[in-house]
C-alpha cells in the first residue's frame, strides 16, 4: 500500500503500547494532548510496520480550560507551537515526571495561551511545529490550526495558520495536511454547501494546489454520544469529504468522528482516524477533565449494527435470543474466541481478556481497531461509487439490525442503543441526495 | 463628488511632492484620478482619496498588498502616502500610468477576435494568480478595469482600489464590493473569505462578452448564480475550447471554477 492510500489510523493516547502490530492498523497518529514533548522525542512506536505516522499539534485545543484539565494543558504547553513560557527538561536533573508537574505549577496563569494574529507571530510558532513534525519522522505533515467555534466565522484566523505553514514548509518533501478543526456549533444550522463556513472552507483550501489535503477536526460540544449525533453536523463531514476529496481531489482525512469515519470514506475522504477511548474517538473538551473514579468495562464493537455491547451483559443475551448472526461479519482475530464462546454456550467471562471488569479493554481495543481496519480496508478497495453504495447499504444494514435488537430488549435495554445509526444514515441519504449519487 | 469644487493642478502639486499634475482623468464619489508625471519622468496616474468612512483604512491595508505584487499584468505602485488637502486627511497612490483605451471602450466598437480575447484571459488570469499568491482579491474584474496598452499588453488595473471611486460601485453592509452585472454569486451574496475563484468568475463574463458582444446574462446581476448562460458557441463562432473555458469560469459552485488561473491558461489555446 502506498502512503497516500492509508484509509484507517489509530488515535494514540499516551501509551503508545496499547496499539501494537496485532492491531493490525494502517496508520497510527499521536496527539500533542496525550503525551508531552519530552517523551514524545523519545518513544518509539510500536504498531509495527505501518505505512502512516502522523503527529497532530492540536492548536485547536488551546482553548482547554486550565482549571479542570491541567495535566492536558500542561503536557500541550511543553510544544513550542503553544506560545506559553515553560522551564526546559533537563533529563539529568530530574525526572519526567517532576518535570511536568514543575511546569503544571509554574503554567497555571499562561493559560489559555493567547494565538498570535499577525502572520509573523504565527509563522514562527507554525515552523516550529512542521520541523517538530519533520524531526519525528511523520508521513504526512499536518498545518496546524485554531478551533473554530463561531458559526459566522469568515475563518480567517485559520487560514492565517494555514498560510504560514505553507510558507513555513515550503521544503518540506512529504504531503501537507491543513487542519479544518470545526465545532459542531458551527454545523448544526446547515450540513450542506450553503452553510458559509463550509463554503468558504471548501473554496479557500481547494484554492491552496501546494495543499495534498485536508484534516478534518469536528470538536463535539455535547458528550452524550462516543460520536457526531446530530443530522447536519455528520452531514458537514460527508460534504467536506465529497467536495474536497472527491471534486477537488484533495486528501482528506476525517478525526474524532468514531465510526462515522466510515461514512466519510463512502462520501470520499481517504482516511479517517479514531480509538477506543473516549479522548481517542472524539473531540470533546470535558473529556479532558481530570476525574477520579473506576475504568471502563470492555465493549466489543458491531460494525453489524453500529453499536457497541458489553461482551457478557449483552452479547450472551443477543446469543441467547440466537442473534448473534447479525455480528457474524464483526468477526477479528481479537473477538473470535469472545464469539466462538458465545456460540460454544459459554459465558464472555470465561474468555481471557473479555471479561466484564473494568480496565479489561486490551482486546476490546484490539477488535476495534482490527475491525475498523478491516473495514477502511475493504472500502479502499472499491471504485468510488461502490464505495458510496456500499456505505448506504452498511448504514440501512445497520439500522435495521440495531433497531431490531433495540426492540428485543427495549425491557432491559442493551448498553447502546442503535438510535445514532439512525441520525447517520439519514445524513448520509441527506448527502447521497444532495450530489445525486442516490 | 469627493472634492467640490474639483482639485486644480496647483493644489495636487502642493499636496504631493515630487510629481507633475498634467490632467484629470476622472472624478468619483470617493476621490480624483489625474495623469501625472513622476519624478523619474515617467507617467503615472494619481489618485486622491478623499477622508470617508473607512476607506483610508482600506486603501492603506490593500496598498500595502500592492507593494509586494509583481506582475507584468498589474501595473506598478509606484509610491503612496497621506496627506492633506483643504484641511483634510488623505490617502494618494501613484501607479504606473497604461496609455491605451481599457476594455469597455474597445468593446464599443464591437466585439473582439477569439485570439485577442485569449490573449486578455491569459494576462488577467496571470494577474489573478499574482494577486492571489498574496492573497488578494481584486472583486472589480470588469471591462472598465482592463486596459489594452497600444504596445499590446493587457492591464487589470484598480487592484482594489478602484472600488473606492466608481460611482458604480455596491457597498452594502461594508462587504459588497464589485459592479454589478460583474459578480460572482458568492460575492453579490457577500460571502467573506472570496478566493480568486470570484475574480476568475469576473473574467469569465468579461471574456463571454468580449468575444460574444453581449452579455452573459443579459447585464443583470440577479440572474448570476440563478441560471446557466446560454452557450456562447450559440451567439458567436467560436472555438469549442475557448468557449468551454468561458463556461468553465461562468460555473455557479466555486469549486466547479478552475482552481488558479494558470489551470485556466492550460485549458485555453497556445
Amino acid at each position: 500500500m502506498r502512503k497516500e492510500d492509508s484509509v484507517f489510523c489509530a488515535n494514540l493516547g499516551y501509551r503508545w503500547g496499547d496499539v501494537g502490530p496485532d492491531s493490525d492498523v494502517d496508520g497510527v497518529l499521536c496527539m500533542a494532548s496525550a503525551i508531552d514533548m519530552a517523551s514524545a522525542v523519545r518513544r518509539d512506536l510500536q504498531a509495527g510496520d505501518v505505512s502512516a505516522v502522523l503527529f497532530d499539534p492540536q492548536v485547536y485545543m488551546a482553548g482547554l480550560p486550565f482549571e479542570d484539565s491541567e495535566k492536558t494543558c500542561a503536557r500541550l504547553a511543553t510544544y513550542p507551537w503553544f506560545p506559553v513560557e515553560v522551564a526546559d527538561y533537563e533529563s539529568g536533573e530530574m525526572t519526567r515526571r517532576d518535570w511536568l508537574g514543575e511546569v503544571t505549577s509554574e503554567m497555571g496563569a499562561e493559560w489559555p495561551p493567547a494565538l498570535p494574529t499577525t502572520e509573523e507571530g504565527t509563522l514562527a510558532l507554525v515552523r516550529s511545529a512542521i520541523d517538530f513534525q519533520s524531526d519525528f519522522g511523520v508521513t504526512h505533515v499536518i498545518l496546524p490550526a485554531p478551533l473554530i467555534s463561531e458559526p459566522d466565522s469568515d475563518l480567517a484566523e485559520a487560514l492565517l495558520w494555514v498560510d504560514a505553514g505553507l510558507e513555513a514548509s515550503q521544503d518540506v518533501k512529504t504531503p501537507i495536511l491543513a487542519t479544518l478543526a470545526v465545532s459542531d456549533v458551527c454545523l448544526l444550522r446547515d450540513g450542506s454547501e450553503a452553510n458559509p463556513i463550509l463554503s468558504i472552507a471548501v473554496d479557500q483550501l481547494s484554492a491552496r494546489p501546494e495543499l495534498s489535503g485536508v484534516y478534518v477536526v469536528l470538536e463535539q460540544s455535547r458528550g452524550e454520544f462516543r460520536g457526531p449525533i446530530h443530522r447536519q453536523v455528520c452531514r458537514s463531514l460527508l460534504t467536506l469529504s465529497h467536495v474536497l476529496g472527491e471534486e477537488c481531489r484533495l486528501h482528506v482525512f476525517v478525526n474524532f468522528a468514531a465510526e462515522f469515519g466510515l461514512a466519510c470514506l463512502g462520501a470520499g475522504a481517504k482516511s479517517f482516524a479514531s480509538g477506543y477511548e473516549n479522548k481517542c474517538r472524539r473531540l470533546h473538551l470535558p473529556d479532558f477533565v481530570q476525574r477520579g473514579g473506576g475504568g471502563a468495562f470492555p465493549r466489543f464493537v458491531s460494525l453489524g449494527c453500529l453499536c457497541e455491547y458489553l461482551p457478557g451483559t449483552d452479547l450472551e443475551r443477543i446469543r441467547d435470543r440466537r442473534l448473534l448472526r447479525l455480528l457474524q461479519n464483526d468477526r477479528t482475530l481479537a473477538g473470535a474466541p469472545l464469539l466462538d464462546a458465545l456460540q460454544a454456550g459459554r459465558s464472555a467471562d470465561n474468555v481471557v481478556g473479555w471479561r466484564e471488569s473494568r480496565n479489561n479493554v486490551a482486546e476490546a481495543r484490539r477488535h476495534y481497531l482490527q475491525r475498523l481496519s478491516a473495514a477502511a480496508r475493504q472500502l479502499a478497495s472499491m471504485e468510488a461509487a461502490d464505495r458510496a453504495r456500499i456505505v448506504y447499504q452498511l448504514l440501512q444494514d445497520a439500522e435495521r439490525d440495531s433497531a431490531y435488537l433495540d426492540s428485543i430488549f427495549q425491557g432491559d435495554p442493551l448498553w447502546e442503543s442503535g438510535t445514532h445509526v439512525g441520525v447517520w444514515r439519514a445524513a448520509y441519504e441527506d448527502f447521497l441526495g444532495s450530489y445525486d449519487l442516490a | 463628488m469627493a472634492f467640490d469644487p474639483p482639485l486644480t493642478q496647483d493644489e495636487i502639486e502642493a499636496a504631493v511632492g515630487g510629481l507633475r499634475a498634467i490632467r484629470s482623468l476622472g472624478e468619483g464619489g470617493q476621490g480624483c484620478v489625474w495623469l501625472a508625471e513622476a519624478s523619474n519622468g515617467n507617467p503615472a496616474a494619481l489618485k486622491v482619496y478623499a477622508r470617508k468612512d473607512n476607506v483610508q483604512i482600506r486603501v492603506e491595508r490593500e496598498v500595502e498588498a500592492l507593494g509586494d505584487l509583481r506582475c507584468d499584468s498589474i501595473v506598478e505602485l509606484v509610491d503612496w502616502g497621506r496627506t492633506q488637502i483643504r484641511g483634510e486627511d488623505c490617502v494618494y497612490t501613484l501607479t504606473g500610468y497604461i496609455d491605451g483605451p481599457n476594455l469597455h471602450e474597445l468593446l464599443g466598437a464591437g466585439q473582439l477576435a477569439e485570439s485577442r480575447v485569449v490573449r486578455v484571459c491569459q494576462r488577467i488570469a496571470q494577474a489573478i494568480d499574482a494577486m492571489w499568491a498574496l492573497r488578494i482579491v481584486h472583486r472589480d474584474v470588469k471591462p472598465e478595469n482592463i486596459v489594452v496598452a497600444r504596445d499590446g499588453g493587457v492591464f487589470l488595473i484598480d487592484l482594489g482600489i478602484a472600488k473606492h471611486l466608481d460611482k458604480t460601485t455596491l457597498t452594502l453592509y461594508g462587504r459588497v464590493w464589485g459592479t454589478p452585472g460583474y459578480m460572482s454569486p458568492e460575492q453579490m451574496a457577500g460571502r467573506p473569505g472570496l478566493t480568486l475563484r470570484s475574480d476568475l468568475f469576473s473574467l469569465g463574463i468579461v471574456a463571454y462578452e468580449a468575444v460574444s458582444g453581449s452579455h452573459p446574462f443579459g447585464g443583470r446581476q440577479d440572474l448570476i448564480g440563478r441560471v446557466d448562460p446560454p452557450d456562447v458557441r450559440d451567439r458567436c463562432g467560436v472555438s469549442a475550447r475557448v468557449g468551454s473555458s468561458i463556461h468553465w469560469l461562468l460555473k455557479a459552485r466555486p469549486v466547479d471554477r478552475p482552481s488558479s488561473g494558470a489551470a485556466l491558461i492550460a485549458a485555453l489555446p497556445g
